[in-house]
């Protein structure tokens, strides 16, 4: 039992202020800033299509959000959002690490939608903040892409280190979209990327 | 007493998750999986690897060092044509993928085909981003004088070879581990216990029955290459 103890405490302390390996974090700066577009979304359908190209045919998901808000940038009252990867028939694609959506799904978006990229959230899977009801006060509260309640906005950046926050209150999603906009104007104040 | 228990709650609760290990459902069929390791030379790198190719060669060794049923094959400084679902696993650099920029934030990728109704694969290409500064290095983690991350493709090659045996990254399930197969890159260098068991628990340990290291029987009808390959390669 004292391998396993040391062993846990060992794992905890390494993770601390880690990176991504196929993805570096980003901060919750980060997050707001590398973002053109940030919704609160519901996913309505998906639909997946080989896209024949010069090197290749891969298959991509096309991804429909309807919107309920908008907290940075203009989308449409339905954004489509192209990811790499999907099943068409009996063919399966899939891009470690590019996340996967279900109809009903509900988040808070950091996407990025001037450029094709294998992922259109910032920083991979990081820019997805679900959306979920608390059993006990049926608020709405947020939590980062693996699950793992969301209570301070300033974890986002070390992916592994979200236990040590854990005395904290769940974040609702009105203070995590309050904390958004007030970030969004702070960088349009310092004349960052709009 | 009370403090205690809630301690020891704890500690019985990550201690259950070191064996936390979490498979994709669609492993490769037994026999050769034939890397093409197309990353060029690079020169000499930090950890005295004479090329990208070596430093990425040393990581599939690592892994065939502890599974029986497959067997990670290398062809060195390969030819094959780089694409996607041409039945050649590429091991390549690039800033996209088929088009799709993999941005700012991506170290690495690794893609999969794989048919659904026999939940096997056939194909994984890994895609390591140009954009970064890599070389190839143990222990802890560095940085450029500018304090831009030096990526170690070592490593980071270790997770992604991880991910075309069929390992996914357990701390996405609410889990604690170490593990190289984590998402998050760390100081960790090296291939630890919750990834052997998870791909020994695919493929079996190196007591079973090993392919012939030149044995591309599985993948004879499907990998040009490896009907081209001959032992001396």
């Amino acid at each position: 039992m004292r391998r396993c103890i040391f062993a846990a405490l060992a794992a905890l302390s390494l993770s601390s202020g880690a990176r991504a390996t196929t993805v570096v974090a980003p901060t919750f700066e980060t997050l707001v800033a590398q973002a053109d577009a940030i919704v609160q979304s519901e996913v309505v359908d998906t639909k997946a299509r080989i896209v024949p190209q010069r090197d290749g045919a891969p298959i991509v998901t096309d991804v429909y959000f309807r919107i309920e808000k908008v907290l940075k940038g203009a989308p449409a009252s339905t954004l489509i959002l192209q990811f790499l990867g999907g099943q068409v028939g009996d063919l399966g694609f899939r891009v470690d690490g590019v996340p996967s959506f279900s109809r009903g799904d509900r988040d808070v978006l950091f996407a990025i939608t001037a450029a094709p990229l294998v992922s259109p959230i910032v920083g991979m899977m990081h820019g997805r903040v679900r959306i979920t009801a608390d059993a006990a006060t049926r608020q709405d509260i947020v939590r980062v892409f693996d699950g793992t309640l969301l209570r301070d906005v300033r974890v986002l950046g070390s992916t592994a280190n979200h236990r040590p926050q854990s005395e904290r209150p769940a974040m609702t999603l009105s203070a995590f979209e309050s904390a958004v906009t007030s970030e969004v104007a702070r960088q349009a104040a310092k004349g960052q990327r709009p | 007493m009370k403090r205690a228990i809630v301690a020891a709650v704890f500690f019985l609760s990550v201690c259950a998750a070191l064996d936390a290990y979490v498979l994709f459902d669609d492993p490769w069929p037994d026999g050769a999986i034939v890397m093409q390791l197309q990353l060029g030379s690079g020169g000499t790198l930090i950890d005295g690897s004479d090329s990208w190719n070596a430093a990425a060669e040393d990581a599939l060794a690592t892994w065939n060092s502890h599974i029986g049923r497959v067997r990670l094959l290398a062809v060195r400084d390969s030819t094959a044509p780089i694409g996607d679902n041409n039945h050649y696993n590429n091991v390549f650099f690039s800033g996209s993928l088929y088009g799709h920029s993999l941005g700012s934030s991506t170290l690495a990728l690794t893609t999969n085909w794989y048919r659904v109704s026999t939940r096997r694969r056939n194909e994984a290409d890994v895609i390591f981003n140009n954009a970064f500064s890599w070389n190839s290095y143990r222990g802890t983690l560095r940085q450029r004088p500018d304090g831009a991350t030096l990526a170690d493709l070592h490593r980071v090659a270790l997770h992604e070879f991880g991910h075309v045996l069929g390992l996914n990254h357990p701390n996405e399930y609410g889990q604690s581990v170490a593990a190289i197969m984590n998402s998050s890159v760390s100081n960790l260098d090296t291939l630890q216990s919750d990834d052997v068991t998870g791909a020994t628990a695919l493929y079996g340990t190196t007591d079973e029955v090993l392919p012939a290291p030149d044995d591309c029987s599985s993948q004879r009808e499907r990998d040009p290459s490896c009907r081209q390959r001959r032992p001396s390669e």
